[in-house]
């Protein structure tokens, strides 16, 4: 049996919000029970608001779960271990304008834990991954939207994590720009990373995942397998609007 | 965890709570030891003066602005400015206004006639600059030197460097300037020359104190001294004004120019 | 240890490119030249004047900068979703403020200094040597922006507004300074609505005046005999910017995002 790189145990979020000596609570995620296996690429689908960005944020611990357990590569999203070895791209990154890939990429390696000599030598393949070695030394703030996604790529590949979270990686890009980078995420499939993707685009997912989890206000309601998937009629669209309608 | 109804996902339940993101025996801790320490910087440092001659009406706001920011030595700084703005301007004005109704100088009762004549304003100011910024000898010796030596008002004189005193009272410069004044009360040349000879180096002495005492040189027959001092004026000092008089005195002194 | 000096580093090359500063500098370098002209009205006293002058608006526009960074680091990266990058990393928040914070006073140190070596150019150009100790005005200048700094930190992680932040800070730089007068009233003639208020105050609000050192140059300020020494005061700010940054730190670490 595979370890598993991300694992929710029966994890609840409830938002709270004090204004005023007044608290008022409301409900991110209800009992989720997940579980995403070393080497398999996993995709979170839902409506706007079902929890998919609240689950990457418990998984990095930029969220607490009210209660359950969030387990990362076997430990907790607190452990600076485990941190180590995640790559994240949040939806829509955001780059100082006055920034080059080089200088931003060499500023987020250093606080993987990259070393100096290392670091050069890394920052190089990784431009050259995302297709950006030609404008490494460029500032970001003349980058298109595209540009600045890869460079959030570049960001999560830099320190060649086991584990890379991207949530909603092709947001806003060209068809083009969202071939390429499906293009990407295949090679590191191919090099044996574990991925975790959100994503609106249901034919993104088919074409990157091996199994979609359908989330349903808060609720993990039907995880579907690529074989499944296939061999419904509708494809994954259908069996998706099927489960959340 | 407050307690509330939690029915299905997004439901929104409410409760009255105050809880924090920070724990408060943190912020308990954290005020407790900024307590401490402002209670051990209370030892090193005296608890501030005050205004004693409170604000004037028109530099109110910017003396009030510029104390609020921490500079008090710009305030007395402005002060000064304004002060030799008010000397070096023409006789009248409201300050001016306000003094005809004092009475004339008597012995008996001095205080009856601060501000009574010209430039009734220039102790009040002196002292307001005092106020902001007690070490600002500069201000006190100007302001005496010229009610004593200019105008011939030693009281008022003597009543600036009386406060100067109070509040710095380590300024040997004010003790010398008290004598001189006293002397100069009793017309003594020589007096005055011995209190004020040892201060004509110190960096604030007014030039107007080094022009009197090249002066009383000159009236003594200390013709070498006087004209080492003029000659010091005019080299050195920032006042246009002063450095043109040193120049003639230097001329006559020289023989260059008929008295 | 690395984390906090990569932060640092990192935020005070970031400040240095920021337009921000660059206008302040050109800003304080055309206030530095008009004080010239106040300098002249005070005759005699003109280095003086430029002396005070120039020390007061390094501190202003030191105190300036200050606020800004310390209202932005950690809102703005939350706001940009900057502030993930760094935190989905092995980075502990402790180390992300402390980080952020050195990489702010760095710069702000940066501008002050460079303000501060136009300021003596035009001071030895005028024929200012001295005696006032001019690196202890300097000093007292940047561990007042420090501690407030430190206070303004912590004040906009709690409030989430940096304009909330801003205004606090300001008032508490102003009360700082009349530390003095607030202790006076407590002992002479305070009402008894008024003591209570003014008590905490005395204790809460950082000592500014403590710091004012520019206000002591004078050789025969009659403060001078009451100074405690330097090691005092620098102690004074760094405990006090620690207990702030401490309470910064308590807040962040519970904070979700």
């Amino acid at each position: 049996m595979k370890a598993l790189a991300l694992e929710f145990r029966s994890v609840t979020k409830t938002y709270s919000r004090s204004h005023l000596g007044r608290t008022t609570l409301s409900r991110g995620i209800v009992d989720l029970g997940w579980e995403v296996p070393e080497g398999e690429s996993c995709g979170l689908l839902g409506l706007n608001g079902s929890g998919k960005t609240t689950t990457f944020k418990l998984a990095l611990g930029l969220l607490r779960p009210t209660s359950g357990e969030v387990r990362i590569l076997g430990r907790s999203p607190a452990d600076a271990v485990a941190l180590a070895e995640v790559g994240f791209l949040p939806e829509l990154p955001y780059f100082y304008p006055f920034l080059t890939p080089r200088e931003a990429l060499r500023f987020y390696g250093r606080l993987s834990g990259l070393h100096e000599d290392a670091l050069a030598d890394r920052i190089a393949r990784t431009l050259d991954l995302v297709g950006l070695s030609e404008h490494g030394s460029r500032r970001m703030g003349e980058f298109s939207k595209g540009m600045v996604q890869r460079v959030g790529l570049a960001q999560a590949v830099l320190h060649d994590p086991r584990l890379i979270v991207l949530d909603e990686p092709v947001s806003g890009l060209d068809p083009l720009a969202i071939k390429e980078f499906r293009e990407l995420l295949g090679e590191l499939r191919g090099r044996g990373k574990t991925l975790v993707v959100s994503s609106h685009s249901i034919s993104e997912l088919e074409k990157v995942c091996d199994r979609v989890g359908i989330l349903k206000e808060g609720r993990l309601v039907r995880s579907i397998a690529h074989q499944e998937w296939e061999a419904a009629s509708e494809g994954l669209e259908g069996l998706f609007v099927e489960t959340v309608r | 965890m407050p307690s509330a109804r939690q029915e299905g996902a997004g439901e929104r339940a409410t409760a009255f709570s105050l809880r924090t993101d920070l724990p408060r025996r943190w912020l308990l801790a954290g005020l407790c030891c900024c307590g401490l320490l402002n209670a051990l910087s209370l030892r090193v440092q005296p608890v501030g003066w005050t205004l004693g001659q409170g604000l004037a009406p028109e530099s109110a706001l910017e003396t009030s602005a510029l104390v609020s920011l921490g500079m008090r030595r710009l305030a007395a700084d402005l002060g000064l400015v304004r002060m030799l703005i008010y000397y070096g301007g023409p006789e009248g004005g409201p300050e001016e206004e306000e003094a005809q109704l004092h009475s004339r100088y008597h012995p008996e009762h001095p205080e009856l006639a601060w501000g009574g004549g010209r430039y009734s304003g220039l102790g009040t100011r002196a002292l307001r600059i005092l106020d902001a910024d007690p070490s600002f000898s500069y201000a006190a010796l100007f302001a005496a030197g010229s009610l004593a030596f200019n105008l011939n008002r030693p009281e008022d004189a003597l009543r600036v460097l009386d406060y100067a005193l109070s509040r710095d009272p380590r300024n040997p410069q004010f003790q010398a300037y008290v004598a001189a004044v006293g002397f100069h009360r009793h017309g003594d040349a020589a007096g005055v020359i011995s209190r004020l000879e040892p201060v004509l180096g110190t960096p604030d002495c007014p030039v107007m104190i080094k022009h009197l005492v090249a002066y009383l040189y000159v009236k003594a027959g200390q013709r070498q001294k006087a004209l080492a001092l003029y000659l010091q004026i005019r080299d050195t000092s920032k006042d246009a004004g002063y450095r043109r008089m040193a120049e003639v005195a230097l001329e006559r002194l020289e023989g260059r120019r008929p008295h | 240890m690395r984390n906090i000096a990569i932060l640092a580093l990192t935020g005070w090359q970031e400040n240095l490119r920021r337009r921000f500063y660059l206008l302040s500098l050109a800003f304080a370098g055309v206030f530095l030249y008009l004080s010239l002209i106040l300098g002249v009205l005070a005759v005699e006293q003109e280095n003086r004047v430029l002396l005070d002058f120039g020390l007061g608006f390094i501190e202003l526009m030191g105190l300036a900068g200050a606020l800004y960074g310390a209202t932005t680091i950690v809102l703005r990266e939350m706001e940009t979703k900057t502030v993930y990058l760094v935190l989905t990393r092995p980075v502990g928040r402790g180390e992300y403020i402390l980080g952020r914070f050195l990489g702010l006073m760095l710069s702000v140190l940066a501008s002050m200094a460079l303000m501060s070596a136009f300021h003596l150019c035009i001071l030895w150009a005028k024929g200012w040597r001295g005696p006032e100790p001019y690196a202890a005005a300097f000093l007292g200048a940047y561990l007042k922006v420090l501690v407030t700094a430190a206070l303004t930190t912590f004040l906009a992680i709690f409030s989430s507004s940096a304009l909330t932040a801003g205004v606090i800070s300001g008032v508490a730089w102003t009360l700082g300074h009349f530390l003095p007068e607030i202790r006076y009233l407590i002992t002479h003639g305070a009402s008894r609505v008024s003591i209570v208020p003014l008590f905490a105050l005395s204790y809460i609000v950082p000592d500014l005046q403590l710091f004012n050192l520019r206000d002591r140059l004078a050789a025969t300020s009659p403060l001078a005999a009451s100074e405690a020494g330097l090691a005092w005061w620098v102690g004074y700010a760094v405990l006090y910017t620690a207990v702030w940054l401490a309470l910064a730190w308590g807040l962040l670490r519970r904070k979700e995002f």
